[in-house]
């Protein structure tokens, strides 16, 4: 027997709306970046400055956790933040570096919400980091971190199943209770 | 919802940053590590509100063409998606084909982002009888990070029925035969089990005759009859030559005439009758089964019927005739013909070739009036008497006498040795039916053409009443019904009847 096959795709309506998403998303992140460099270079100075660069650099070629690795890493190699980073170190670095979790938010249709949650995961996660990292060792601090992202990963999994109803059902109580069928009478 | 490489990889990033923040005593670095943890957390949020509304606003529909169907049948099946606003995720749609399906194309399509709607159709044929049911369509939403796969759509059934005979007709001129088998009544009192009337005793009657009870309810002898107990002696012959192979598969002539062989064999094994059986290929007898009330013998037939094939056209000659006698599963032929020399024996070819030759080259009247006659008669009664269903009808009810019921499954392609047949099979008093499946109701594409199917029709109509005209004989016809009511309509429509 043969296959026959059709396939009839449609529906072009949002190519012009998609055009202008991506406009605004490209602004958003130029606008991220001049604030990340700005930021920093109050925080950090001249390295910081660099370490924006770098970080702008990267992002133009790479995703944003790459960005975000060679900006840190170049702040930590230059050793700002190296003995005692204070609250408002942390801050004003954790707070130079949100710009660029903010900026696909634009295309979103509810941003403020999506906003929120990066916000709110970014406060919690590095400033969970920087409490443990100055009362307990560091290796404490990188692994209650890691878990902290695992857990809140695992968490939103587990939402989404329930929300779609992926949950699968398990056995119910009644059935069992109910003996089996193969097992054999005496 | 599964992560991508590219996950993995923003994974990998965040732990060798925090590593790295151990090995080399920097604390800034798991800064790194907690914001790339809250990019991950802030992109899983996203991907699962997109997945969200994507879900709640696509619409996935498969069907098939038709959801009754025949076994191998190859049926359409059509995949839609449709989405009421765009979405960010690109969607591979996989249809849930049953398992016991065949098809060499996958059901399955697939939405980029942006678009709104797709359609697939492929061809799927069921090779297996039943109700089968589709899985729900599962809908794989995407992005570079994250995976998930949901359930979304119908699931339709179909039911695949076996190819063979649906509504099989047996009647005349269209109308269905009430019944067509069930008790016989001998119509003669007797030994038997079924009581018919209590009346007084007669002179002639045994003492053993009388009915005590009666009679001593009665205070007179009285005397019950009862039904006497017959048996029918049934012969069944099928024609299974190659033009009864006429019909769709699993539909063909032979098929429904062994679905009504089989129903009277079961009627026989029913009513305790004796019934024979004889499989007539194109090159002559191809069963023999003498009557016999056996189980052995009504399994037996039951299990010819059911392996019963169109046999191979006889080389040379489409129609099957041969220059001389068909030989059949025991080697018995038919005897020379100065053994058949007897009175009231119809004359045979030789006779009329001997006749022909006793008048010669003469050019008297008599002698020019008379050969034709002889000289067509010897050429039709050579080509009869080699014909398989004449002469293998004429062997198995040559010695019969009376009580015999033959029962003859064919079709209407040879009408000059149909009625041969049905004529020497109800000599010496035996009843004969004759079960004829019509050529036109079963060639395909046999009814495009509804008005030159109703002449066919009628032809056919035509022969059956022919010889059903004849005594001791019942001629009906079996075919499909709703090929014969479409047929009829043709008629009715013309404002005739069959």
């Amino acid at each position: 027997m043969s296959g026959t096959e059709t396939e009839i795709e449609s529906g072009t309506e949002s190519e012009p709306a998609g055009d202008g998403r991506r406009d605004r998303v490209a602004i958003a992140e130029l606008v991220a970046l001049g604030w990340l460099v700005a930021v920093l270079g109050v925080v950090a100075g001249p390295i910081g400055v660099g370490a924006g660069l770098a970080t702008a650099a990267t992002r133009y070629a790479l995703e944003t956790p790459s960005a975000i690795g060679v900006g840190t890493v170049v702040l930590a190699a230059a050793g700002v933040g190296a003995s005692d980073a204070s609250a408002t170190t942390v801050a004003g670095i954790a707070l130079a570096f949100l710009g660029l979790l903010l900026a696909p938010t634009v295309r979103s249709d509810r941003p403020l919400l999506e906003g929120a949650v990066a916000l709110a995961s970014t406060a919690a996660l590095v400033g969970t980091a920087w409490v443990l990292a100055r009362s307990r060792p560091l290796w404490v601090a990188a692994g209650a971190l890691l878990c902290g992202i695992a857990l809140a990963g695992y968490t939103l999994h587990r939402y989404e199943l329930v929300r779609l109803g992926l949950v699968p059902e398990g056995p119910s109580p009644e059935t069992a209770d109910q003996p089996s069928e193969t097992g054999a009478e005496s | 919802m599964h992560p991508t490489r590219r996950l993995w990889a923003a994974i990998a990033l965040a732990v060798v940053l925090a590593l790295f923040a151990v090995v080399a005593a920097r604390p800034l670095a798991l800064v790194g590590t907690g914001l790339i943890g809250a990019w991950i957390l802030t992109e899983q949020y996203r991907f699962l509100r997109a997945l969200e509304t994507t879900v709640d606003a696509l619409r996935v529909h498969q069907a098939p063409l038709r959801s009754g169907i025949r076994t191998d049948d190859d049926v359409p099946v059509t995949l839609r998606a449709t989405l009421e606003r765009p979405s960010p995720l690109a969607l591979e749609v996989d249809g849930g084909l049953p398992t016991a399906t065949v098809s060499n194309a996958p059901l399955s399509l697939s939405l980029a982002p942006g678009k709104t709607s797709a359609d697939r159709t492929i061809d799927v044929s069921w090779p297996v009888a039943g109700h089968h049911r589709f899985d729900q369509p599962a809908v794989t939403a995407a992005n570079v990070l994250f995976r998930e796969t949901v359930p979304v759509g119908n699931a339709p059934t179909v039911t695949a029925e076996p190819r063979g005979p649906r509504t099989v007709h047996v009647g005349e001129g269209g109308d269905r035969l009430a019944t067509a088998y069930g008790e016989h009544e001998s119509g003669r009192r007797g030994p038997g089990l079924e009581p018919a009337e209590l009346r007084e005793f007669t002179s002639g009657d045994t003492v053993d005759d009388i009915d005590w009870k009666a009679t001593a309810r009665l205070a007179t002898p009285y005397v019950r009859e009862y039904e006497a107990e017959t048996e029918r002696r049934t012969l069944l012959v099928v024609d299974h030559r190659s033009s009864l192979a006429t019909g769709e598969r699993g539909e063909t002539k032979l098929e429904y005439l062994r679905d009504v062989a089989l129903t009277i064999a079961a009627s026989a094994r029913r009513l305790g009758d004796p019934i024979g059986f004889r499989g007539v290929g194109d090159e002559g007898v191809t069963t023999r089964i003498d009557p016999a009330t056996t189980p052995a013998t009504y399994d037996r037939i039951r299990r010819e019927l059911l392996a019963l094939e169109p046999t191979e056209p006889a080389e040379g000659d489409g129609s099957g005739s041969r220059s001389g006698p068909s030989p059949d599963p025991d080697g018995e032929t038919a005897p020379p013909n100065r053994h058949r020399r007897r009175i009231g024996v119809r004359a045979t070819a030789a006779d009329a070739r001997k006749k022909l030759e006793a008048i010669g080259t003469d050019a008297d009247a008599f002698a020019s009036t008379l050969r034709p006659f002889y000289a067509a008669r010897d050429g039709y009664r050579q080509r009869i008497e080699s014909e398989p269903l004449y002469g293998a009808v004429r062997r198995a009810t040559r010695r019969e006498t009376g009580g015999r019921w033959t029962i003859i499954c064919t079709d209407d392609s040879r009408p000059g040795e149909l009625r041969e047949a049905i004529t020497y099979a109800r000599r010496n008093g035996n009843t004969v039916m004759v079960l004829l499946a019509p050529t036109v109701l079963y060639e395909p594409g046999g009814l495009a053409d509804l008005e030159r199917a109703y002449d066919r029709y009628l032809e056919f109509e035509e022969l059956r009443r022919d010889l059903a005209r004849m005594n001791r004989v019942t001629a009906l016809e079996v075919g499909p019904q709703d090929r014969l009511s479409s047929v009829l309509s043709a008629g009715r429509q013309r404002g005739e009847f069959a």
